[in-house]
C-alpha cells in the first residue's frame, strides 16, 4: 500500500513540476530555428549572429515601444523530428511573434504545417526547395530565391557563359543539393543538352575522399564539373582532389563555397579560377551593407554568404512587428499580415525585397563569382532570361 | 522498368561502353590502395585488441579521429607565415610522433578507466561501455573543437614540382605515395616487433592464452596496456596520415572510419594482424572498384554487405582459422 | 507450507506476483485504478501543447524501451538494428495511410498490420544472425541498421519508395472506432494506453516459459539448449518480439509527428533507447519504464546543455557498466525479494547445513516399481567417433545402457568422457557412428530435441542460470514439455495457466527431493547465492525437471566433502531404485563408483579399454596403467 502512495506521489510530483510558460507581452521574442549543432553549425551560427546584429541595433534604439527584443535559439541539429519539437515549443510561447528559419529545406518542410497552425510567421534565409511555397501555407516567406530559379540560372550560365557541352554533376543526397542538381539538369536539357552530355553521380557529405567518384568524372571528360555540396570544406576537398587527379574541367560550386577561408584558403590554390553561384550579390560591394558587415566582423569574425539575408530577414520581421504595435494590434496574425505586405523593402541585399503572393522573393536572381587570388570576383548576374 | 533499373545502376551511362569503365580502373586501383593502406592501419588497432582481450574496441575510430586533430595541431604550430618552420620531413615526423604518442596515451587511459573494471564482466557490458566511450569521445571533440573541419595546409609542405606525378593515365600525388610508404613502414615495424622481439613474443603468448601467459610470469596487465598503446598509436598515425592526404579532419570521421576499419579487420580474420593488413587493402580496392560501376553513395553499402556476408558465412575471416568452442 | 517446503497449488494462484512482490487481488485492483486515474488526469495537467507532446513522446519511448528490453534485456541479444524496426513501422504507416502510394487503410488495421510486417523483418534479421554471438551479433546488426538508413536515403530513385532525404509527410488523420485522434490530448490517451498494454504484456511474458527461456539463453545459451530450450526458435522470437513492439511504436510515432524522415531512425536514437534500458536495469520492466520516462523528460529540463546531451549518454554507458551494470533499479530490494539472507529462513533463525540433511524416506515424489534391471537397452552407441580436425577425442566407442541401469564411465583427464556426453546430448554430431535411444536414431539431433526425447545431463563445471532463482532454474527445464505460444501467454488462456501450474508442480517436486535445502525460502533465491554443494544439487534437480528417463551426470560429487558425497551417492542410488531413472555417470571418486555402479566402462584416449563390473575394471591392467602409468621394468 505504501508503495502505491509513493509511486502516485512521484508521478504527481513530476506532473506538477513542469514550468509554467507564462503569457506576457512585457517582452517581445523572436525565434530562430536552425541547426546550431552538428555539421551545419557554422553557417547557422552565422545566420543567428547576423540576426542578432539586427536585434542589437533595434534594442539600442529603444526596442519596440520600449520593450526589449529577445532572440531565442531553437536547435534542430538538422533533424526534422527535432525541428518539429522546436516548432511546437515556439508555438507554445505566446510572446514569440515570428521565427527566422529553418534554413534547410527538409527541416522547413517538416515544420510548415505546425507554424501555420499557430499563425507564426516564418522567414527563411536559405531554404530553397521550390515546393515549400507551393503547398498553400500563407505564413512562409523567403528572402532567397528558389532552386528552380537558381537551377535555371545556373544552366544558363553553364551553357552561355562557360560554353560547356559536357557537364558532370555531383551532388550530396540532401534536399537542397538534390533540388539544385535536379533543377539544373532540367534547365540544361531545356537548353538542348541530352542525357549523353550530362553525368550525374552522388557524393557523401563529410566524406573526406572523393577520388573514386572523381575518377569516374575524369573518364567522362566533361567541360564543367558542377559540385553540388552544402559546405565549403567539402567543396574545397572536391576541387583539390579534382585537380590532383588531373581533371581539367571548370569547377563550379554552390553558395556554401562562397567562403574565403573555408573554400579558397582550404584549397590552397587549387580553387583558382573556380566559379560559385550565390543568391546574394557581394555584400562588400553594397554600400548600404557596410554598417552591418563592420559590426558583424568585429564581433563574430569572417562572413560567408549566409549572414546578410538573415540580417535582412530579421529587419523585415522587426519592422512588421513594429508596424503591428503602432496599429495597436501586437499579435501574430497582424505581424503575419505585415510581413506579407512587404514591398520594396530597402535593405542590404542590393535589391528591394518584395514578397510575392506565394511568399517567394519577387524577381529572384542568381549571382556568379569567380575565384581570383584570395578573393571572389563578381562576374555576372542571371535573372532567368 | 528495365530502363529504370539500368539508369539506376549506371546513371552516367545510358550509352557508355566498356571503355568508360576500363579506362578508370588503373586510377581506381591507386585510389583503392591508398584508402586500403589507411583502413589497414585502423584495422590493426582493432585486431590487436581483439586478439588479446576478445573484445571489440568501439572507441578505436574516435582515437583515429583524435589522432587526426593532434596531427593538425602540430602542423598548425609548425607552419608560419611563409611556410614550415622546420624541414618537411621533420614536420611530418613530428606530426606522426606526437599524434601517435598522444593517442597511445589516450588508448591506455580508456583501457584503464573504462575496460579494466569490466575484465570479468559479461560481454555485453564491455561492448556497451566501449560504445559509451566512443560516443563520449566523439561529442567531447565536437564540443571542444566545434563542428567545422580543420584544414591541413599541406601545399606549403611540398614544392609544386613534386606534388603530382603522372604515369600514363594514372596520377599519383606525393601525399599518396607518402601515405602508402609510411603505412608500409609502420606495418613492417610492427611485424618485426612481434616476430623478433621479446615483447612481441610475450604479446603473442598473451593473445593465445591469457591465463597460461600469466602463469609463465608474463605481466598480463602490462601486456594489455602495451597492446592498447600500440594499437591506438597506429590508429592515431592513420588519422594524421589521412589528414595529410585528404587535407581535412572533423569530429565525425571516426565513426565511419571505425566501421570500415572494423570491417577490414573482420574480413581479414580478426585477431590476425596480417589479416588486418590484407583485409584493409582488399576493402579499399573493393570500394573503389564498386564506385566505378555503381552510384557512389552505395560505396558504403559495399563495406557493410561485405561485413555481413563474412560474419555469416566465414566469421573467422579470409586468413583466420576456425577454432571450435570447447564445451 | 508443508514440512518438506512445498506449497499447495491453491495458494500460489491467489497471490499473483508482480515485480517479485506478492500482491493480493485487492491491491492489484487498486493499483490499476490509481494508474488509470493518473493516465486520465495527467494530459490535462500539461500547461501547453509543447509539454503535451513531450508527454506523448515519453509514452512512445516507454514502448520502444520495453521492446528493446525483450530482445536485449530478457534474451541478452545485443541488437543494434533495433532502431531500424522503429523506422520500418514508421514508414509502413506512411505507405499505408497517406497519399504517397495512395493507400488509405484505417488505423485499427494499419497498427497491427505494420507491427506484424515489422515482426517479419525481425524474424528475418534473427534468422540471419543466429549463429553469431555477442560482439559479432552487435556488429552485424549495426551494419544492417546502417544499410537500412542508406536505403531510406537512396530509394527515391528510380522509383520513389521512401521519399529519400525529404521523407514522407502529410498522413491521413487516424480514427479508432469512430473517435478521431487528432489533438495531442487524444494522442496522449492512445499512446499511453498502448504503453500500458505493452507493460502488462511484458510482465506476462516475463513470467512465462518464454520469459524463462529467454533469460536462460541470456545466462548461458548452451545450458539453456541442453535443458530443452529451443534456443534457435527463442532467439528468433526475441528479435521478432522486439521488432513487433518497435514496429507498433514506429507507426504511432509517424502518426503523431505526421511525418517520417530517415534521420529520426539513426544511431543516435538507438543509443538513447539503449541508455534508457540500461539505466533502468536490463530485464527489469519497472526499471526500464522509469528509465524511459527519465531520459525523455530530462533533456527538456536541460535544454541549454543540449550540446552535452550525447556526451552525457556516453558517460552513462561507461559509468553504469563499470559501477552498476544492473541499472538503477536492477535487484534493489524495494522491488524484488531476492535480497534475503541465504542462511536465515523466515523466522530469522540461523540454520546449519547439518540441520538440512534429508533422507530417502522423506522423498515424497511418486515412486516407480522396485529396482530391477530391464533387459531392454535404452541407450546404444555404435562405433561413435569424434574427430576434432585431427584430434580424435572419441575413438569408435560402443556401449549399451539398459533401462534402470547405472553405468559409470571412468578414465583419466582428456579420455573423452565429457566429449562422449556431448555427443549423446547433441552438442555436436559425431564424425561417424550412431547414437540410439530406445531404438530411435538420435545422432545429430540438436540438444533440445535430445532432451525432448528423454535424455538430460549435468555439466562438469556447473552451468546454472546464475541470476535466475532456484525455482526458475528448475522451471526452465519444463520448456520442452510445454507448448504455449505468445498469444496464449499474453491473453492468459487456460492452456497457459494449466501449463504454468504443471511446470511449478514438477519443478517444486524435483527440488523437494533435496529436502529443505532447495525449497521454501530458497525457491526465490538467486542461484548464484547458493553454496557450492547446493549448486551441484540444483544442477541435478534441474536436469531431472525435464521429465527425463535417462540422466547423464558429469562428476556429480566433484568438490563435495565426504559427508555430502555420501549423501549424493545415496541419492543417486535412490534415483534408480525408487524413481526408475537410468543413469550414466562420469566419476573420479572410485568409492562412489563402487557403491552405485551396476557396470563400469573405462576410457583412455577416446577408446574403451575395459568394461564390466567394478571389480573387473578396477583390477584391469590397462586401466591401472592409464591412471598410474606403467611399472618400471
Amino acid at each position: 500500500m505504501k508503495k502505491f502512495i509513493c509511486i502516485g506521489l512521484l508521478i504527481a510530483g513530476l506532473a506538477f513540476s513542469f514550468p509554467e510558460l507564462g503569457y506576457t507581452q512585457k517582452v517581445i521574442r523572436v525565434g530562430n530555428a536552425g541547426a546550431f549543432t552538428g555539421d551545419a553549425a557554422a553557417p547557422c551560427m552565422e545566420i543567428f549572429n547576423s540576426a542578432q546584429v539586427a536585434i542589437d541595433e533595434w534594442n539600442a534604439k529603444g526596442g519596440i515601444k520600449g520593450m526589449k527584443i529577445e532572440h531565442l535559439m531553437g536547435d534542430d541539429a538538422m533533424d526534422p523530428a527535432q525541428a518539429v519539437s522546436v516548432a511546437h515549443k515556439f508555438c507554445a510561447d505566446s510572446s514569440i511573434l515570428g521565427v527566422i528559419g529553418p534554413p534547410m529545406s527538409h527541416t522547413a518542410q517538416a515544420t510548415l504545417k505546425i507554424y501555420n497552425g499557430c499563425d507564426l510567421v516564418n522567414i527563411t534565409t536559405a531554404a530553397s526547395k521550390p515546393d515549400l511555397t507551393e503547398q498553400g501555407f500563407k505564413n512562409f516567406f523567403r528572402v532567397n530565391a528558389r532552386n528552380d530559379v537558381h537551377g535555371w540560372n545556373c544552366a544558363l550560365f553553364i551553357t552561355r557563359n562557360l560554353k560547356a557541352k559536357r557537364i558532370a554533376i555531383l551532388n550530396e543526397k540532401v534536399a537542397y543539393c538534390e533540388s539544385i542538381a535536379g533543377e539544373t539538369i532540367k534547365g540544361l536539357k531545356k537548353l538542348g543538352l541530352t542525357d549523353k552530355d550530362i553525368m550525374q553521380d552522388t557524393i557523401v557529405g563529410g566524406a573526406k575522399d572523393f577520388s573514386p567518384v572523381l575518377t569516374k568524372v575524369k573518364a567522362f571528360n566533361p567541360d564543367v564539373l558542377f559540385f553540388v555540396a552544402t559546405t565549403a570544406p567539402d567543396q574545397a576537398i572536391g576541387v583539390r582532389q579534382a585537380r590532383d587527379l588531373g581533371i581539367k574541367a571548370v569547377f563550379f560550386g554552390t553558395e556554401g563555397a562562397r567562403d574565403k577561408k573555408d573554400f579558397i584558403g582550404a584549397a590552397e590554390g587549387a580553387a583558382e579560377g573556380a566559379y560559385v553561384y550565390h543568391f546574394a550579390p557581394d555584400v562588400y560591394a553594397i554600400p548600404e551593407a557596410s554598417g552591418y558587415t563592420k559590426k558583424f566582423e568585429s564581433k563574430y569574425g569572417s562572413l560567408s554568404g549566409f549572414g546578410p539575408p538573415a540580417y535582412e530577414a530579421m529587419n523585415i520581421l522587426l519592422t512588421a512587428i513594429d508596424r503591428a504595435e503602432k496599429a495597436g494590434k501586437l499579435n501574430r496574425k497582424e505581424v503575419l499580415k505585415n510581413v506579407a505586405e512587404t514591398k520594396n523593402f530597402k535593405g542590404i541585399l542590393g535589391f528591394p525585397v518584395t514578397f510575392d503572393p506565394k511568399g517567394d522573393l519577387e524577381g529572384g536572381a542568381t549571382y556568379f563569382f569567380q575565384v581570383m587570388g584570395k578573393e571572389f570576383k563578381y562576374i555576372t548576374v542571371m535573372t532567368g532570361k | 522498368m528495365i530502363h529504370g533499373i539500368r539508369t539506376f545502376l549506371y546513371p552516367a551511362c545510358s550509352g557508355n561502353d566498356m571503355d568508360f569503365y576500363l579506362q578508370q580502373l588503373p586510377q581506381q586501383l591507386v585510389n583503392g590502395l591508398t584508402l586500403g593502406g589507411v583502413y589497414a592501419l585502423i584495422a590493426i588497432g582493432y585486431t590487436m585488441v581483439y586478439g588479446i582481450l576478445s573484445m571489440l574496441n568501439f572507441a578505436h575510430g574516435e582515437i583515429y579521429m583524435i589522432g587526426g586533430f593532434v596531427g593538425w595541431w602540430v602542423l598548425h604550430l609548425l607552419i608560419g607565415e611563409s611556410g614550415p618552420v622546420l624541414h618537411v620531413s621533420l614536420v611530418i615526423s613530428l606530426m606522426l610522433i606526437i599524434a601517435m604518442g598522444m593517442t597511445g596515451l589516450l588508448g591506455i587511459a580508456v583501457e584503464r578507466f573504462a575496460y579494466r573494471p569490466l575484465r570479468k564482466a559479461p560481454r555485453m557490458n564491455l561492448l556497451l561501455s566501449a560504445l559509451g566511450v566512443s560516443i563520449f569521445l566523439q561529442n567531447l571533440v565536437l564540443h571542444h573543437q566545434g563542428a567545422k573541419a580543420r584544414f591541413f595546409l599541406v601545399s606549403s609542405l611540398i614544392p609544386e614540382s613534386l606534388r603530382l606525378f603522372q604515369v600514363g593515365e594514372v596520377v599519383f600525388s606525393f601525399m599518396r605515395i607518402l601515405v602508402i610508404v609510411v603505412a608500409f613502414l609502420l606495418m613492417t615495424g610492427l611485424t618485426f616487433m612481434i616476430k623478433r622481439t621479446k615483447v612481441g613474443k610475450a604479446m603473442r603468448a598473451t593473445a593465445q592464452d591469457i591465463e597460461a601467459a600469466s602463469f609463465m610470469g608474463i605481466d598480463v596487465d602490462r601486456m594489455i596496456v602495451f597492446v592498447f598503446l600500440i594499437g591506438s598509436a597506429l590508429g592515431g598515425a592513420a588519422g594524421t596520415l589521412v589528414g595529410l592526404l585528404f587535407t581535412q579532419v572533423d569530429y565525425y570521421v571516426g565513426f565511419q572510419a571505425g566501421l570500415k576499419g572494423f570491417t577490414a579487420a573482420v574480413l581479414g580474420g580478426i585477431g590476425n594482424i596480417y589479416g588486418a593488413m590484407f583485409g584493409g587493402i582488399l576493402l579499399g580496392l573493393l570500394e573503389s572498384i564498386a564506385t566505378t560501376f555503381f552510384p557512389a553513395t552505395y560505396k558504403d553499402v559495399v563495406a557493410f554487405v561485405v561485413l555481413i556476408l563474412v560474419l555469416i558465412f566465414r566469421p573467422w575471416g579470409l586468413m583466420g582459422e576456425k577454432v571450435p568452442e570447447k564445451v | 507450507m508443508g514440512p518438506d517446503g512445498r506449497e499447495g497449488p491453491g495458494k500460489s494462484l491467489m497471490r499473483p506476483e508482480i515485480a517479485g512482490i506478492a500482491w493480493s487481488q485487492r491491491q492489484k485492483a487498486m493499483g490499476f485504478v490509481l494508474i488509470g486515474i493518473t493516465l486520465v488526469i495527467v494530459p490535462h495537467l500539461m500547461p501547453n501543447n509543447y509539454w503535451l507532446r513531450i508527454y506523448g513522446m515519453t509514452g512512445i519511448y516507454v514502448m520502444l524501451a520495453l521492446g528493446l528490453n525483450v530482445v536485449a534485456g530478457f534474451a541478452g541479444l545485443l541488437d543494434l538494428a533495433y532502431v531500424a524496426f522503429f523506422g520500418i513501422g514508421g514508414y509502413l504507416f506512411a505507405f499505408f495511410s497517406s497519399h504517397h502510394f495512395d493507400i488509405h487503410l484505417p488505423f485499427p488495421l494499419v497498427l497491427p498490420l505494420s507491427a506484424l510486417v515489422t515482426m517479419g523483418f525481425g524474424f528475418a534479421l534473427g534468422a540471419v544472425s543466429l549463429r553469431l554471438k555477442g560482439d559479432y551479433l552487435a556488429i552485424v546488426t549495426l551494419a544492417f541498421a546502417q544499410i537500412f538508413k542508406l536505403l531510406l536515403f537512396n530509394l527515391d530513385r528510380p522509383v520513389n519508395i521512401t521519399g529519400g532525404v525529404n521523407g514522407i509527410f502529410n498522413f491521413d488523420p487516424i480514427e479508432i472506432f469512430g473517435f478521431k485522434i487528432v489533438s495531442p490530448i487524444a494522442y496522449s490517451y492512445l499512446i499511453w494506453f498502448l504503453a500500458l498494454v505493452v507493460i502488462i504484456g511484458s510482465f506476462r511474458i516475463k513470467r512465462s516459459r518464454f520469459g524463462r527461456g529467454w533469460e536462460a539463453i541470456r545466462e548461458d545459451e548452451l545450458a539453456a539448449e541442453a535443458m530443452g530450450v529451443n534456443t534457435t526458435r527463442m532467439k528468433l522470437w526475441a528479435f521478432a518480439g522486439g521488432a513487433f513492439i518497435a514496429g507498433a511504436s514506429g507507426t504511432l510515432f509517424a502518426s503523431f509527428q505526421d511525418s517520417v524522415f530517415p534521420n529520426s531512425f539513426d544511431f543516435q536514437q538507438l543509443v538513447v533507447i539503449y541508455c534508457m534500458v540500461i539505466l533502468g536495469g536490463m530485464g527489469n520492466i519497472v526499471g526500464v519504464t522509469l528509465g524511459a520516462i527519465l531520459l525523455s523528460i530530462l533533456p527538456e529540463f536541460l535544454r541549454e546543455y543540449g550540446a552535452y546531451r550525447m556526451m552525457f549518454y556516453g558517460l552513462i554507458l561507461i559509468v553504469l557498466m563499470a559501477l552498476r551494470p544492473q541499472g538503477l533499479l536492477g535487484e534493489i530490494g524495494f522491488l524484488t525479494k531476492k535480497m534475503k539472507r541465504p542462511d536465515k529462513d523466515e523466522t530469522g533463525v540461523l540454520k546449519a547445513s547439518t540441520d538440512l540433511y534429508y533422507d530417502v524416506d522423506s522423498m515424497k515424489a511418486p515412486r516407480k516399481a522396485g529396482y530391477s534391471i530391464d533387459r531392454r537397452p535404452i541407450l546404444e552407441l555404435n562405433n561413435v567417433t569424434m574427430n576434432f580436425g585431427g584430434l580424435v577425442a572419441v575413438d569408435h566407442l560402443s556401449l549399451t545402457l539398459r533401462e534402470r541401469e547405472i553405468l559409470s564411465v571412468i578414465g583419466p583427464n582428456g579420455a573423452g568422457k565429457t566429449t562422449a556426453f556431448n555427443l549423446i546430448s547433441g552438442i555436436y554430431p559425431p564424425t561417424s557412428g550412431k547414437v540410439l535411444f530406445e531404438g530411435t536414431n538420435i545422432t545429430g539431433l540438436k540438444p533440445h530435441q535430445v532432451v525432448e526425447i528423454g535424455i538430460a545431463r549435468t555439466f562438469q563445471n556447473l552451468r546454472l542460470f546464475n541470476k535466475m532463482s532456484v525455482l526458475d532454474n528448475a522451471k526452465v527445464s519444463q520448456f520442452c514439455r510445454t507448448k504455449s505460444g505468445p498469444l496464449s501467454i499474453l491473453l492468459r488462456l487456460p492452456r497457459h495457466r494449466t501449463e504454468e501450474r504443471e511446470t511449478e508442480k514438477v519443478a517444486k517436486e524435483m527440488l523437494s527431493l533435496f529436502g529443505a535445502r532447495l525449497t521454501g525460502y530458497r525457491f526465490d533465491q538467486g542461484a548464484m547465492f547458493l553454496s557450492y554443494a547446493n549448486r551441484r544439487r540444483l544442477e541435478i534437480a534441474r536436469a531431472m525437471s525435464t521429465n527425463a528417463k535417462l540422466l547423464m551426470l558429469d562428476e556429480p560429487s566433484a568438490g563435495m566433502n565426504p559427508q555430502e558425497t555420501v549423501e549424493i551417492t545415496e541419492f543417486i542410488k535412490a534415483l534408480r531404485d525408487i524413481y526408475g531413472y537410468t543413469i550414466l555417470v562420469i566419476e573420479h571418486k572410485l568409492n562412489v563408483v563402487k557403491t552405485i555402479s551396476d557396470r563400469v566402462i573405462a576410457l583412455d584416449y577416446g577408446r574403451k579399454i575395459a568394461e564390466g563390473s567394478y571389480e573387473e575394471v578396477a583390477s584391469n591392467k590397462q586401466v591401472i596403467e592409464a591412471y598410474l602409468g606403467r611399472k618400471k621394468n
